[in-house]
């Protein structure tokens, strides 16, 4: 039988999988949904400017009151404090120019320091015709920060890493010890490697289509704007999909154990890859860059496919494309060899 | 207790990787709940990165000042790595980075911008940054302008000493931060004991259900009751366990700082949030001993509910539709039972009692899917 029939053949048998289906479509389109749901509101919008309310007569409430970003109302205390429980206002500034405030944050902090500039320009000794309010000492450039958009990167890494369920099912019904469709093909003359790379040609055909349709939805009907490379981030998935599928084989390379706990064992693995990579917002992350753990997600397929993939689209930033290529191709390689290695001249006793 | 022991041996088969695989997400809720806690009003520090081309007195002062409050690092490299800056803005690893230039102190004495910022300008951290370094360049400038001298150092001196900030009486700081971080921690742990039980539980049971098994149960004397209750006592000695370690693995964690928790409260909700999950796998059960479904729908009930439900992202920033929708789910009333630390057994009461209402609930469907599938069969 030549490798395209086979191919046809496994493609089929995929097809009418529900949990193919589940797994590489279904699950991904409502965590999705899930996602945008979830993080519609998240991006800042405009800076608001900082409530603050002051004792009656207080010095500073003229310079206060020339201030943009502050807005200043006049009240007690115990109206302030009620004020500041129910988080409408930033601070309470007394008569002896002290803040009171019922927690830590950055608007209390920016109150703390223009009281402090104010406090000090009386202060310093320094004439006050000396100071120049209105000078810019500051060029700004912005770069929006916009962690969620890593949930959805670190979602898509996941799904083309969804070839690892074509990999332990085929190793699994590959296996005479473990698949009777094992033992038939133990017991016939096809060539395991052209079984081989017909099952990862057909894991491959099956889990781009879906990959594509996910970003069709994403693009199209969710109409969110993640692709500005399209090109390239379609080259860095149908690398991270051959990946996924080797891993797959290596996992369903395990013995003894079925494939209903592979499946299983490799759902929970995937899913502590995708969260280091940022599937649960990017504060793990974080934690890995600043305690210098970098090394954890250098080496984590999945994170190096989610940064490279925001790299490549949000921050037009090309420097790791290719290097990210080189270690997807370098791991399935690995995993194709290992696998070629471990499955030529296997005898059983009995079957 | 046959059918008892029979069970827990089955999960005692997977123990090395139910030890692996708890103590992984152990550390993951830890990593979740990072953060230090502190007994007063602390000024918000800024996480500022600065690329200094000057190396001047001038880009010493206002290093040295930003320093005083601020987690600043320094790079003098001669071709930074920008993109790599800006990459950690957009990830919110940092709040923005200030590039010094070479003529710093040209600029200054001219009056022209004297350094370069990058942040997202829609932050209150932008904010703080561009207020600090006006601060610093107009009381140097006042003072340059009428010594003709840079003082440096007594800029920075004059600004560092600050004014009292005051938190009320009535807000106690060191165990509002004590109850956040065990608050994020069991959250997390929350979403984890449901997504671990569904998978592991639904997965060790399907195995218990093969066909083999099952008709083997049904030929034999014991009775249905009998058989049940043994089942679901296993499930939750194994539930017990798996909330055992990530609740006391936290507590000996924080030992010297769980003041202000309402450990009760938590570990009260932890231990409802484990009976529901029982219960969904019941019903799981009952619909399937396919192990893709189990793993995909305990994937998506978990996931879906731990975001909607305010556990990985905050509650407040998510779209109005999905605070509509949490609460609806029990894993947001599961939060509730410990929202406030202050939190008293009345006012926990309604959650409790919407999770309980919940297990009850499905509890229910299950039965009635059993008895459909045993009749059916």
């Amino acid at each position: 039988m030549n490798i395209f029939r086979m191919t046809y053949y496994l493609v089929s048998i995929s097809f009418k999988d529900f949990g193919f289906w589940f797994w590489t479509l279904c699950y991904p389109l409502l965590l999705t949904g899930l996602f945008i749901m979830a993080t519609s509101n998240m991006t800042v919008g405009e800076l608001e400017n900082i409530d603050v309310g002051i004792q009656e007569d207080q010095e500073l409430t003229e310079v206060i009151e020339e201030i943009d970003f502050i807005n200043m109302t006049v009240m007690s205390e115990e109206e302030a404090v009620s004020e500041m429980k129910q988080g409408d206002i930033s601070g309470y500034i007394h008569g002896d120019n002290t803040l009171l405030v019922t927690e830590s944050g950055f608007d209390q902090t920016v109150l703390e320091m223009v009281i402090n500039q104010i406090e000090k320009v009386a202060g310093s000794g320094i004439p006050y015709e000396n100071y120049d309010f209105e000078a810019q000492f500051i060029e700004e450039n912005s770069q929006e920060a916009q962690p969620e958009a890593v949930l959805f990167y670190s979602l898509i890494a996941m799904i083309a890493f969804y070839g690892i369920f074509s990999g332990i099912e085929f190793m699994s019904s590959m296996q005479p010890n473990l698949d009777p469709m094992g033992a038939r093909f133990a017991a016939s003359p096809y060539s395991k490697v052209k079984f081989l790379s017909a099952s990862v040609l057909g894991a491959l055909i099956l889990n781009l289509a879906t990959n594509f349709l996910i970003l069709a939805v994403i693009i199209i009907l969710y109409k969110i704007n993640l692709f500005t490379e399209l090109g390239p981030t379609l080259g860095l998935l149908f690398i991270a999909n051959l990946t996924g599928i080797g891993l797959g084989l290596i996992i369903g390379l395990l013995p003894k154990i079925n494939a209903g706990m592979k499946t299983t064992v490799s759902v929970i693995f995937i899913i502590g890859l995708a969260a280091l990579s940022g599937l649960m917002g990017p504060f793990i992350k974080i934690i890995l860059i600043e305690n210098n753990l970098t090394w954890v997600n250098t080496l984590n397929p999945l994170a190096r496919l989610t940064d490279t993939m925001y790299k490549i689209n949000f921050l037009g930033n090309y420097d790791d494309y290719w290097a990210t290529i080189g270690m997807l191709i370098g791991y399935a390689a690995v995993f194709f060899s290992i696998t070629l290695l471990s499955l030529r001249r296997k005898q059983y006793d009995s079957i | 207790m046959t059918v008892f022991k029979g069970i827990l041996l089955h999960f005692w088969k997977y123990r090395i990787l139910i030890v692996i695989l708890l103590s992984a997400f152990f550390i993951f809720a830890v990593m979740f709940s990072l953060g230090n806690s502190s007994e007063n009003y602390t000024s918000e520090s800024l996480r500022i990165d600065i690329i200094d081309n000057s190396r001047s007195e001038i880009s010493r002062g206002l290093i040295d000042y930003l320093d005083e409050n601020n987690e600043v690092t320094v790079s003098n490299e001669e071709n930074p790595d920008i993109e790599a800056l800006e990459e950690k803005i957009f990830l919110n690893a940092i709040d923005g980075f200030i590039t010094i230039p070479e003529d710093a102190e040209s600029r200054f004495t001219s009056g022209s911008p004297v350094v370069e910022t990058t942040a997202d300008q829609r932050s209150t951290q932008h904010l703080q940054m561009q207020t600090a370094i006006r601060q610093y360049f107009t009381f140097l400038k006042a003072d340059f302008d009428t010594t003709g001298e840079l003082h440096t150092d007594a800029v920075t001196e004059l600004l560092s000493d600050s004014i009292d900030v005051e938190i009320h009486e009535s807000v106690d700081v060191e165990a509002q931060s004590n109850f956040e971080y065990m608050r994020n921690y069991t959250n997390f742990a929350g979403y984890w004991i449901m997504l671990f039980l569904l998978i592991l539980v639904g997965n060790i049971m399907s195995e218990f259900n093969s066909p083999e098994l099952k008709q083997r149960i049904n030929v034999s004397p014991m009775k249905t009751s009998t058989f049940m209750s043994q089942m679901i006592l296993s499930q939750i000695v194994f539930g017990l366990f798996v909330v055992a370690f990530m609740f006391f693995g936290a507590l000996a964690l924080r030992m010297d700082s769980l003041s202000g928790v309402p450990l009760g409260k938590m570990f009260t909700a932890l231990l409802l949030i484990t009976a529901f999950t029982l219960s969904i796998h019941y019903v799981i059960a009952a619909f399937t001993t396919n192990k893709f479904i189990i793993n995909g729908l305990a994937n998506f009930i978990a996931i879906g509910m731990a975001f909607l439900s305010g556990i990985m992202i905050p509650f407040e920033v998510m779209g109005q539709t999905a605070q509509n929708i949490a609460q609806y789910l029990p894993l947001y009333h599961f939060t509730q039972i410990y929202a406030e630390p202050d939190i008293t057994w009345g006012e926990a009461a309604f959650p409790m009692l919407v999770t309980v209402l919940y297990t009850v609930a499905f509890l229910i469907i299950g039965m009635i899917l059993e008895n459909k599938r045993k009749t059916s069969s």
